[in-house]
């Protein structure tokens, strides 16, 4: 950026002649250095995640799908995180190799990460303290088995840049609002807004009102009707 | 905000008033399903919150005519709604199929324009902040937000149990509307997974939850042709959702202001009847 | 020139110019909005997978099943539960539950008086040797409470104290006493049970069944399928439906029942009993007879309350009291229930009134009428039976001059609930060491030496056998469906562990497994099916055999008197304000209306022509005075009272507790004192007449 060849001109030296917009730009360069590279630092804490967890690894290595761990219940509600009991599916004991067997940095945070909850939460019967990327404010009502039902009709058989996937793999269609695991990769620490308490990542409103408010929506297959409803009580509680 | 809108589904109520017996238990429900703030004084009923409230009535006559009856009041969810209207800011309307009159909390500004509209004081402002005892708000149920000081609340018969009633049917793969023997679009909850709190909690059956438009739900039953089903201030023609059902003509007449030498059976109509 | 003023403001010009295209005023502005919706100190509900349990109520005396909605298998809400014999609905008390898992009168330590008279918190193990010690010093010189006739844990005092050498145990005052008093005089060796499901007529007098009379949930369900929606026909201008049972209230005042009951006979107070033999009497006039063997002498007793005088006694209608009794003989299976507006202190007498009227419409071990349920049954060798507890009166106990040397307290706040609180108080302060096993810091409680934090009903396993009112005998077991807090334990293993290390081992380390035990005695049940929340049933009879309706009783207890005054005492209840024990439930206060309590001031209610006798208006501030004390409150005229009677409802002016019981009216208890009931002994109250003037 500019600033760099600005800076030099040291804003409080005593303004020439042809320098009396000195202070202006001063000003200017200053603004818009605080504004855009100090203020969103400031606005964001890091919280840390209580142990490394890799979305790759269970992906791509293990095979897995996003609702293996990620599912409905059979009342309709959205398990979000998942519980103990799931991991345990899998991880009852420690899968990873023993360290002194591979002894790449990665399978050592692997095992370690095993390791913690394996000992530290699972057995005692502790849950995870995970600190979520997506977390909903309480006045909103997010229906994934409508989301599942609506959007999947259409947009898992659309061409083009509307297809989101195919049934088999909607993740397209979970990346729509959700950020990819390449995104949380290795543990990301969640960035909160230090004054709304919104994660970085927590979809807002605008998001929502993209299908939502979009008329296409409304009047999508030509008879007027309502595939996503914009009424406040669709998603309001 | 757009007023007298005709949906589908029309959720509404039928209170028996020949059964409620004014124990109170529908107004404890509803304080502990919507989060409702318990306070110390509840005596001032200008400043405390309550969702659904039992009047009690009277015929007006000395001992040993009296005769009592208890009246709950909920949110009378009007098809013509005096508040939604009122609005500045479109924190409340009805716009959603079934007809439940929304009040989104995060929106309201507090002007109180609604609650001065409300010909039933179904509305209530906080005063104050909500405050629970140490610890009791580890007890708020998940399914409703808790509110601020300086927003309007109100009764939504429970609408998170109907989000939660469509999900289990979206979970078991079945579509929200269907078409019924009537050729007319019918909402697939069936009658029993969406009734709101206080119809629950009422051990005597006294309140009636369900689609006025369903000729299957009881509701429907009940004040379709009911001739002892009326409506609250139904000349105003507010086209509310909440019947009531009393045998008793004094009771009756107490739900419209009738003029003492006014007849009763027939309120003469301002609006037109909308079902 | 230096940094003077034009050199700043051209600075903060570049400055506001360069802000504005940066992200920073944009996103503050979205993000305070964001923050004033989202307060920091505006709790949050908790979120997370929901599971329900079933459990049954132990707050609420009436047999409430209920179905806890946990989160993340936290209680956040109690619902009802469907399909359960003595369920339908909820009651206020019973919604309340999990919010008095947090009520800040909760103890959560055990607190000892020191020597300075203050209480200290105290460690459990420092407690229970306290206890134990006491227990020790006191030898048999003990007596002890229980505030829960339902459960086994009266059964576990009973048989400690029993091993200890004492049988001084009491129950609170309760219908089920009366009623198994009057079982006893009248030569039944059984409980009475109501069949109320099969009875098409029922007559209720006092008692408020569908608010705190007997099962109410089931009342009320029953009540709720004989009393479909009313349908006129809108074609026809016909009633298209039809009630399959009637249900007729006597009392003095228009109470919860009356309001939805087919008529309201108004009666004094206290004249309960005297109606029944009024009844009775119209009754043998129409020719019924009953095989009791000293019917003829009960003819003769009865023949004095003819209408007219029955009319005069009770001040019912003449006219209204043929009628209902037309009524009464019309009916294929009606059924008489009595009982006290107050829910206790009317004594045994009034029951045997009652029971013979029952008696002469057929009624005895008859569907739709009166069941003789076999008594209580119990698995500890060295308990006393129930009904042998149920003789031992409590405010007997109070007055008398001997105290014990230890006394314990289960579940009960006597000093609030019994008449008379202030010589309750001093008889209980006379007693050498108190304890209290108590949920809430009662007003018992604090008076106290040794008060133990008990485990609330949602946090412990407990049970339930056959709560009064019922039809039959059941057995319930609720199951935990809250972790209790570190603090609280429950009364039963706390007895268990210190008879053992007293020596009386009473054959069971935990209480669960006593549970487990009885749970047993019930054939088609077992403890895992109970504790789910599916009750064990039985329809045992018992043998009428030979009963009597005792006149030369009848005549003695009828005939006594309550202190004077201009009007009388008509206690009444409302079940959402909670027990002695609870208080005011958080959130019952929202339910009264503005016209019961203001501020702190309480309402009276009479009616026009008694405070037009009495020279008072609606809203005049009076005192209410009887026994040397007086109370405050607030003229409420309420046409729906009988004549010279003021109507004043239980529950208000606890001192204890916590601010949603404090500050609220006065308690009606200390207007009234208890006498003996003449023959049957049994407490009695019903009857106090007070004084009112303008304050």
């Amino acid at each position: 950026m500019e600033e760099k060849n600005n800076s030099a001109d040291n804003p409080n030296c005593r303004p020439k002649s042809i320098a009396a917009l000195i202070p202006f730009f001063a000003g200017l360069i200053l603004a818009l250095a605080f504004g855009w590279l100090v203020f969103p630092e400031l606005l964001f804490s890091q919280e840390a995640q209580p142990f490394f967890f890799s979305h790759q690894t269970h992906l791509k290595k293990a095979g897995a799908v996003c609702a293996d761990c990620h599912s409905l219940r059979s009342d309709g509600s959205f398990t979000g995180i998942p519980n103990n009991s799931t991991c345990a599916s899998c991880h009852e004991g420690i899968l990873s190799p023993e360290p002194g067997q591979k002894d790449s940095v990665a399978a050592k945070a692997a095992y370690q990460a095993e390791k913690t909850f394996v000992e530290g939460y699972l057995k005692p019967g502790k849950s995870v303290d995970w600190k979520v990327h997506q977390r909903q404010p309480d006045n909103v009502f997010f229906s994934h088995p409508a989301h599942f039902q609506k959007c999947f009709t259409c947009h898992l058989t659309m061409k083009g840049r509307l297809n989101f996937g195919t049934p088999e793999n909607p993740r397209k269609l979970c990346v729509t609002c959700h950020p990819s695991i390449d995104e949380l990769e290795k543990g990301k620490p969640v960035e909160r807004n230090v004054l709304t308490g919104y994660s970085r990542t927590t979809l807002k409103m605008s998001g929502c009102e993209h299908c939502h408010a979009y008329p296409g929506h409304f009047f999508g297959d030509g008879k007027g009707r309502t595939f996503a409803n914009n009424a406040c009580f669709t998603c309001h509680k | 905000m757009s007023a007298n809108k005709d949906f589908n589904v029309k959720w509404g109520m039928a209170i028996d008033l020949d059964k409620c017996t004014g124990c109170g238990a529908c107004m404890m429900a509803c304080q502990a399903e919507n989060n409702l703030a318990p306070v110390a004084d509840a005596s001032n009923k200008q400043r405390v919150i309550n969702w659904l409230v039992v009047y009690e009535m009277s015929n007006n006559k000395s001992f040993p005519d009296h005769e009592i009856a208890y009246l709950p009041r909920p949110c009378q969810q009007c098809a013509e709604q005096p508040c939604t209207t009122v609005c500045p800011v479109v924190a409340t309307e009805r716009n959603e199929e079934g007809g439940i009159v929304s009040q989104i909390y995060p929106r309201c500004i507090g002007c109180r324009y609604c609650m001065a509209a409300c010909p039933y004081h179904a509305r209530c402002f906080n005063w104050f902040d909500p405050v629970w005892p140490k610890g009791m708000e580890k007890v708020l149920t998940p399914d409703v937000s808790t509110r601020p000081r300086g927003v309007v609340e109100k009764c939504t018969f429970c609408h998170h149990r109907f989000m939660q009633a469509k999900d289990k049917v979206r979970a078991g793969g079945g579509n929200i509307y269907v078409r019924g023997v009537d050729n007319k679009l019918h909402c697939a909850v069936p009658e029993e997974d969406y009734i709101t709190s206080c119809a629950e909690a009422c051990p005597n059956g006294a309140i009636v939850f369900g689609d006025l438009n369903n000729p299957d739900h009881q509701v429907h039953k009940l004040v379709t042709g009911n001739a002892n089903a009326f409506r609250l201030l139904e000349r105003l023609g507010t086209d509310t959702a909440v019947y009531y059902i009393s045998r008793r003509e004094w009771v009756r007449r107490l739900g419209d202001n009738y003029l003492p030498d006014e007849e009763t059976q027939k309120p003469r109509q301002i609006l037109p009847k909308r079902h | 020139m230096g940094f003077d003023r034009r050199t700043f403001i051209k600075f903060a010009a570049g400055a506001s110019a360069g802000i504005m295209v940066t992200p920073l005023p944009w996103k503050l502005l979205d993000d305070v909005a964001i923050w004033t919706q989202n307060w920091s100190w505006i709790p949050s509900p908790r979120k997370g997978e929901t599971t329900y349990t079933n459990a049954f109520s132990k707050l609420d005396p009436f047999g409430v099943p209920m179905k806890v909605r946990r989160v993340r298998n936290m209680p956040v809400r109690v619902l009802p539960q469907p399909g359960h014999p003595l369920g339908g609905g909820l009651s206020a008390l019973s919604i309340a539950e999990t919010q008095l898992l947090y009520s800040p009168s909760r103890l959560q330590r055990p607190q000892l008086r020191g020597a300075d008279g203050k209480f200290k918190e105290v460690s459990w193990p420092e407690a229970s040797r306290k206890f134990q010690e006491e227990l020790r010093n006191a030898g048999q010189n003990i007596a002890f409470i229980s505030g829960d006739e339902n459960s086994s844990v009266t059964e576990v005092l009973s048989a400690l104290a029993n091993a200890l050498g004492s049988n001084d145990i009491y129950l609170m005052p309760s219908e089920a006493q009366s009623a198994a008093k009057a079982a006893e005089l009248m030569g039944f060796n059984a409980r009475f049970g109501y069949d109320l499901e099969g009875s098409d007529h029922v007559l209720a007098i006092g008692a408020n069944i569908l608010e705190n009379w007997g099962t109410v949930l089931r009342n009320r369900r029953i009540f709720k399928n004989s009393h479909p929606h009313s349908f006129r026909n809108k074609e026809t201008n016909k009633e298209d439906t039809a009630n399959t049972a009637a249900l007729v209230y006597a009392g003095p005042l228009q109470n919860n029942t009356a309001a939805v009951a087919e008529s309201w006979l108004p009666i004094y107070p206290g004249t309960e009993g005297v109606l029944a033999l009024g009844i009775a009497n119209l009754l043998i006039a129409a020719g019924k007879t009953a095989p009791a063997a000293d019917f003829d002498a009960f003819k003769d007793f009865v023949a004095a309350y003819g209408p007219e005088k029955t009319a005069e006694l009770t001040g019912v209608d003449r006219k209204k009291l043929e009628a209902e009794v037309a009524k009464l003989l019309a009916a294929e299976k009606p059924l008489l229930i009595i009982g006290a507006a107050s829910g206790s202190g009317a004594g045994a007498a009034a029951l045997i009134a009652g029971m013979a009227v029952n008696a002469l419409l057929g009624n005895i071990n008859r569907p739709g009428g009166i069941t003789l349920l076999p008594k209580a049954g119990k698995i500890l060798k060295n308990a006393a039976p129930l009904a042998d507890i149920y003789r031992n009166d409590l405010t007997q106990f109070f007055a008398r001059r001997e105290k014990p040397a230890l006394l314990l307290i289960h579940e009960a706040n006597p000093i609030y609930a019994l008449p008379n609180p202030e010589a309750c108080k001093a008889a209980l302060k006379a007693v050498p060491f108190k304890v209290s096993f108590s949920t809430f810091m009662d007003e018992t409680s604090a008076l106290c030496d040794l008060v133990l934090p008990l485990s609330m009903g949602l946090e412990r396993v407990d049970d339930a056998e056959t709560p009064y009112g019922s039809g039959k005998i059941s057995y319930c077991i609720s199951a935990m469906v809250a972790k209790p807090g570190a603090g609280v334990l429950n009364t039963g293993n706390v007895i268990l562990s210190v008879a053992r290390r007293l020596g009386k081992d009473l054959g069971f380390e935990l209480y669960e497994d006593l549970l487990r035990a009885k749970a047993r005695l019930y054939e088609k049940s077992s403890f895992e099916s109970l504790a789910a929340g599916f009750p064990a049933e039985s329809d045992e009879k018992v043998e009428a055999g030979a009963f009597s309706f005792k006149p030369g009783i009848l005549d003695k207890a009828f005939a006594l008197e309550g202190n004077k005054g201009k009007v009388r005492l008509a206690a009444y209840v409302r079940a959402s304000l909670g027990t002695a024990k609870t208080g005011i439930p958080p959130y019952s206060n929202k339910t009264l209306r503005a016209d019961e309590l203001r501020g702190n001031l309480m309402s009276v209610l009479i009616n026009g022509a008694t405070a037009a006798r009495n020279k008072l208006a609606d809203g005049d501030k009076v005192f209410l005075e009887g026994g040397g004390k007086k109370i405050a409150a607030r003229v409420r005229v309420f046409e729906g009272i009988i004549n010279d009677a003021a109507g004043v409802c239980l529950g208000f002016g606890h001192s204890a507790l916590d601010e949603f019981s404090q500050n609220k009216g006065a308690n009606v208890m200390e207007l009234v004192t208890a006498a003996p009931e003449p023959e049957t002994g049994l407490n009695f109250w019903c009857k106090a007449g007070v004084d009112i003037y303008k304050a």
